[in-house]
């Protein structure tokens, strides 16, 4: 398999650690980016290339999740995007469906992780 | 005072960030109705202070709370302003408002409300720290903030914790608050789980 | 603790467990104590193992559900109650039994779970016991669990709270209806007009009022008794009512022989029409009143006015014009319509009233 490139953004540093780790873990040489907020993701989203995968919390300071994958969409149309949160409403995986994004409940465990990974295929 | 480094402090909001998810699923499944969260703050205050930090303007808030003993001991408060707690139970069981108060009967279906919201928010939590908490059945309460989360008297001039998350039901305009208190051994308790969580991870 | 004494040990049920205890011994421990608290309470208790079989079901529950304790001991809950399966309370079970959680179920969002009844009458006709439950574990950490569901009959109370909701509703229909003649209150004109007053503000639209008053009432009491008077009001007001046409549209009872309508998105043209009708519908009821110099019958007048919340015109203001036009159609003759204009005064027909009259003041 060749080297990925996976985006956290989450809030929670104690999260983004627990998914890299989790992560590299098991790919030792796919690259991790974060970013802990809307407003830096969207300033990367305009400066590096598509990554194979992004993993959004939903309830973060400013702009949620969801919106937040709305916006990447515009840059990025067909990026594989997971929300992953606890928040199992039915309006939250409805409108997953929506943005055509992956849905992964928290808590962050190996096999939410390797959950995650698959929206990549 | 009481101070978590930032790591503490993160994995803590965190992992009552996922029970907070749980609870506000938990609500929007009664209700039929999306229920969006705030982002939690976590604070640790003398009591004097904390009573600055309540929600409520000192207006009559109905509060359903249970105290959970385990990994570490806490009061789960699920609270609504006296009005809108009519509004939530009786738009649940389909009733006229004739009533300007909260019957016995409304009083005991809030506390099922609460008891399902604050179960829904405790049972990841005990699945994170691998541990069980007991836990008391639910109480209802009916007064300004700083009465429905009175904590004990004796305990009043040690530190607490106070976790606010704010619950918001858009057609209904009603804001309710879930509060966790806890105080100091306990809070010491908490944090001590917290590390092993944490390590657990950044070994 | 002696619950976990009983619960705990190998056997399924209390009563066997028991019986391996010596007579003796068992007469005078606490355990007969407790046996007989159990088996007499009066309230359903009913304990269930990790596997979700009852290992206890006491006697009021037994009877209650119209099963023997034999019958109920080591089958599982749904197997018992087939109506339970994916239910709250099933729900609520598992969870105690797994987080050791409690869970209090109450009547008023589950109603009855549980097919109890009070006796073969009730059974017969399908009333169930209204129930409050409780779901409580017991034991924790190493020691298996249990989970206790204790139900209460709380019939008595929900027949309690009904009775009240119903006092609360006539409590509530006394407000809005005037006792004496069936039209709206005076408290829920003032409600509504507060609401419609709004909403013609926003929207720009007009609303129209009409008083209205009883000629010469006080002579027809005195001729026919206040009995009779009451009766006709009621009638006048009855008549009055049906004349308006639309839903939003308020009679009300103002005080004594004087009635006020509110005529949303009305201007005066259309509350001309509504307020002659009102008129004609008064006078073909044909109430004789020998004390009238007006007319053989009961007649009316009114005063109509119209105006702009939009444009600053308040309810006082709308009403107060009302009530002055009312003053000059008694003053000028009764039986008829007098119309505000412009802080003038007109005859249905549009002809101007000189009216030197002194002004009223608004009430």
């Amino acid at each position: 398999m060749t080297s990925k490139t996976v985006l956290i953004v989450d809030d929670s540093r104690l999260s983004r650690m627990i998914i890299k780790a989790l992560i590299l873990e098991k790919y030792p040489d796919w690259q991790v980016m974060e970013t802990t907020n809307a407003e830096q993701t969207l300033s990367l989203v305009d400066t590096i290339e598509e990554p194979n995968l992004i993993t959004l919390d939903v309830n973060m300071p400013g702009m949620d999740g969801l919106s937040l994958a709305a916006i990447i969409r515009k840059t990025w149309e067909n990026v594989p995007i997971v929300i992953m949160t606890a928040n199992v409403q039915e309006s939250v995986s409805r409108k997953c469906a929506e943005l055509k994004v992956g849905f992964v409940e928290k808590p962050i465990t190996a096999d939410s992780v390797s959950k995650a990974l698959t929206y990549m295929e | 005072m009481f101070v978590l480094n930032d790591l503490q402090q993160d994995a803590l909001l965190e992992i009552f960030n996922i029970g907070v998810g749980k609870a506000a699923a938990a609500l929007s499944k009664m209700t039929s109705e999306e229920v969006l969260l705030s982002v939690p703050t976590l604070e640790f205050l003398e009591w004097e202070e904390a009573k600055q930090h309540l929600p409520g303007n000192g207006k009559i808030i109905c509060g359903i709370s249970q105290r959970f003993d385990g990994p570490f001991n806490t009061e789960a408060i699920l609270m609504f302003p006296e009005e809108k707690s009519l509004e939530i139970i009786r738009y649940i069981l389909g009733l006229d408002s004739l009533l300007e108060r909260l019957t016995e009967m409304e009083q005991e279906a809030l506390c099922e409300i609460g008891n399902i919201v604050l179960n829904a928010c405790m049972a990841p939590i005990a699945d994170i720290f691998s541990a069980e908490f007991r836990a008391t059945m639910p109480e209802y309460r009916s007064g300004t903030s700083e009465h429905v989360l009175s904590v004990d008297v004796a305990e009043t001039n040690r530190v607490i914790m106070l976790m606010l998350v704010k619950l918001q039901m858009e057609k209904h305009e009603i804001e309710g608050y879930l509060a966790f208190l806890s105080v100091l051994p306990d809070i010491q308790r908490l944090t001590a789980n917290v590390d092993r969580f944490i390590s657990e991870f950044t070994k | 603790m002696l619950t976990d004494l009983f619960l705990n040990s190998p056997n399924n049920s209390l009563m066997t467990s028991l019986g391996s205890i010596s007579d003796e011994c068992f007469q005078n421990s606490k355990f007969h104590l407790a046996e007989l608290v159990v088996r007499e309470a009066q309230i359903g208790l009913m304990v269930l193992d990790t596997n979700e079989k009852i290992v206890l079901f006491n006697d009021w529950l037994s009877k209650a559900a119209n099963l023997k304790e034999t019958e109920a001991l080591g089958k599982g809950l749904t197997e018992l109650f087939p109506e339970l399966k994916d239910s709250r309370l099933q729900n609520a079970v598992e969870t105690s039994l797994q987080m050791g959680f409690p869970a209090l179920l109450s009547q008023s969002l589950n109603r009855a779970p549980f097919p109890l009844f009070a006796g073969e009458e009730e059974r017969r006709m399908g009333l169930r016991i209204e129930q409050q439950i409780q779901v409580i574990p017991l034991g924790s950490g190493d020691s298996p669990r249990f989970s206790l569901v204790q139900i209460a009959n709380v019939s008595v109370a929900v027949k309690r709270e009904n009775m009240l909701l119903e006092q609360a509703k006539e409590l509530k229909r006394n407000l809005i209806i005037d006792g004496l003649t069936g039209v709206y209150s005076r408290r829920y004109w003032e409600e509504q007009t507060l609401i419609e007053l709004r909403k013609a503000r926003r929207a720009c639209l007009p609303v129209a009022m009409i008083m209205l008053d009883v000629d010469l009432f006080k002579n027809y009491n005195d001729a026919y008794g206040h009995q009779e008077g009451d009766l006709c009001l009621a009638r006048v007001a009855k008549a009055a009512a049906n004349a308006l046409k639309r839903p939003r549209d308020i009679l009300a009872r103002y005080g004594g022989e004087e009635f006020v309508a509110l005529l949303p998105e009305t201007d005066l043209e259309g509350a001309t029409v509504v307020s002659k009708r009102i008129l004609q519908f008064v006078e073909s009821l044909q109430i004789a009143h020998k004390q009238s110099d007006v007319a053989s019958y009961v007649t009316v007048s009114m005063g109509v006015s119209c105006g702009f919340p939009s444009e600053g015109e308040s309810q006082e203001i709308i009403l107060s014009e009302a009530d002055q036009a009312l003053y000059i159609a008694k003053a000028v003759g009764r039986n008829r319509v007098v119309l505000c204009k412009n802080k003038g005064f007109f005859t249905t027909d549009g002809n101007a009233i000189n009216s030197s009259l002194p002004e009223r003041r608004y009430r």
